[in-house]
């Protein structure tokens, strides 16, 4: 489903991904881990569009996307919840959501897109006229992965979806993540919470200072002693 | 001496609503790209001058030139986002300082090369005249402009509000690269943007033209004080824009009624100074 072949990524001129490879294959949870500040979020935001490589080549679904504009590449299935959520804080929870089904008109697909997300948040359902930014932290981050979904992705990219909420909700997020996958989405999960990634990854790449150091399955790397010692403190 | 006090009052009141609606387009650009359009005032200027030569050349009255003048400053805006703002907007904020300020230049300079420093005024409108309202006097121009002020500004609210493009402008100002993610082209809404801020400023100046004189530094009095109520409701907020329209409209005439006409603009100027020392994300603004 998509394939990243060798791309370089970087910030005025200083690169911070160096000639990265991966690939998703359809109906897969796949990880990107690794420490804060390897270069896990500029990957993703390479992928949909906010930043363009400057080599290599990101093909989706037998479409090259390397230099697309984000704005189109939404509109081929791929959806990113990016870093620290981004909603729109002074909009209504409900605008929120609309916003995320902006690329259709048909009244139809945006309401079935809203009771989908309301049957995997209810709780965003009684929340609808809230500003987004008076929302806990939890439930900020299921706006924003209702947001990502209510475009009907085929591929979903969540970054750290985990970031700055309550324990015991991760473990719900991650359940959500399964959840989403069932319903036949494609996920991209970046994450600092390894356990939990591994736990629900079915392959997964550890990404240090902008390259991939080691890639496997999420029992193999969970294994792997890269992996107990710099994450897992085993 | 009661009856001169109301007569103040109102026409503060009614010079506000156009303050409003010259700042909601200045505000709507400021907040959707962080773009100070110094510019703001000669927009106005232009759209005055459009006015004017419907009248002279046409015969047509200001009232009825201004869907006109309106869609010709439309197009203008659009024009200007994309030859002189897309190439600069993630420059740092000295060079689109410089930028907008060259176009106040640039139409000032062709203003006056094409029409000279005359002042001129259309003689005689639709709408010249007074009305007497509950015992206050005013010119109809001046009430005409002040409803059209309010009724562009309502407008413009409920688009940001209630519409599904003024739902992306409002999400592009308040977050570009979510809003990116969205599908939302954040370009054409940059673009949509100079569209409708220019065009409410021109929508302003056609009304004013007809009660006010139009020459090629009309703008920059206007600009002043639109900045002001800028600054004062809140930068990027419309209805800021509107409460701060009618205060910063009420100081100035008030000032002039009660102290000197001569230092109006001094009080006003006192006012923004306290609202930035006191509350500087102005009463709505973001801070």
């Amino acid at each position: 489903m998509l394939s990243v072949e060798k791309i370089k990524l970087g910030y005025n001129n200083i690169p911070v991904i160096h000639d990265v490879s991966f690939r998703v294959e359809k109906g897969e949870i796949v990880s990107l881990i690794g420490g804060n500040g390897n270069g896990k979020s500029t990957i993703l935001k390479g992928l949909s569009g906010i930043m363009h490589p400057s080599s290599g080549s990101i093909v989706f679904n037998g479409q090259d996307i390397t230099t697309a504009e984000a704005h189109k590449v939404v509109a081929l299935g791929m959806s990113h919840v990016p870093e620290g959520r981004r909603l729109f804080p002074s909009l209504s929870v409900y605008k929120n959501l609309l916003l995320g089904a902006y690329l259709t008109d048909d009244k139809n697909v945006i309401h079935d897109r809203l009771e989908y997300v309301y049957s995997i948040f209810p709780i965003l359902k009684d929340r609808g006229q809230q500003k987004a930014s008076t929302l806990s932290g939890g439930e900020q981050q299921m706006v924003a992965i209702g947001r990502g979904l209510m475009s009907k992705p085929r591929f979903l990219m969540l970054d750290e979806p985990s970031w700055g909420i309550a324990p015991k909700l991760v473990e719900k997020i991650f359940e959500v993540i399964e959840e989403i996958r069932k319903d036949g989405v494609t996920i991209l999960l970046v994450e600092q919470d390894v356990q939990e990634a591994l736990d629900i990854s079915d392959r997964a790449y550890v990404i240090q200072t902008g390259r991939v150091a080691l890639e496997g399955t999420g029992k193999e790397l969970l294994s792997s002693e890269l992996i107990q010692k710099s994450f897992l403190g085993l | 001496m009661e009856g001169v006090f109301t007569q103040t009052l109102v026409s503060g009141i009614l010079i506000g609503f156009i303050y409003a609606l010259i700042a909601v387009g200045l505000t709507m650009i400021f907040g959707m790209m962080d773009i100070v359009n110094f510019a703001h005032g000669e927009y106005l200027m232009v759209a005055m001058y459009f006015a004017y030569w419907f009248f002279v050349l046409f015969g047509m009255d200001p009232l009825f030139s201004l869907p006109l003048v309106t869609v010709l400053l439309f197009l203008l805006g659009v024009i200007t986002y994309y030859i002189f703002i897309r190439p600069i907007i993630s420059a740092p904020m000295l060079s689109q300082i410089f930028v907008t300020f060259g176009i106040l230049i640039l139409l000032r300079g062709v203003a006056q090369y094409l029409w000279n420093a005359d002042y001129r005024m259309i003689p005689q409108t639709l709408t010249s005249g007074n009305v007497s309202i509950f015992g206050v006097y005013t010119g109809v121009s001046q009430l005409i402009a002040a409803a059209g002020a309010v009724i562009c500004n309502g407008l413009i609210f409920w688009f940001l509000k209630s519409t599904k493009l003024g739902m992306a402008l409002e999400a592009v100002s308040e977050d570009k690269e979510a809003a990116r993610l969205m599908g939302i082209n954040s370009d054409r809404m940059f673009a949509l943007a100079w569209g409708i801020g220019i065009a409410t400023v021109g929508v302003a100046g056609g009304l004013l033209s007809s009660f006010y004189y139009v020459f090629p530094e009309v703008g920059s009095n206007f600009c002043l004080m639109a900045f002001v109520v800028v600054a004062l409701g809140g930068f990027g907020s419309v209805p800021g824009a509107f409460i701060a329209g009618i205060i910063v409209g009420l100081v100035e005439v008030l000032s002039g009624y009660l102290i000197a006409p001569s230092l109006k603009f001094m009080f006003v100027l006192f006012l923004y100074l306290g609202v930035v020392f006191i509350r500087p994300q102005g009463f709505m603004g973001r801070k």
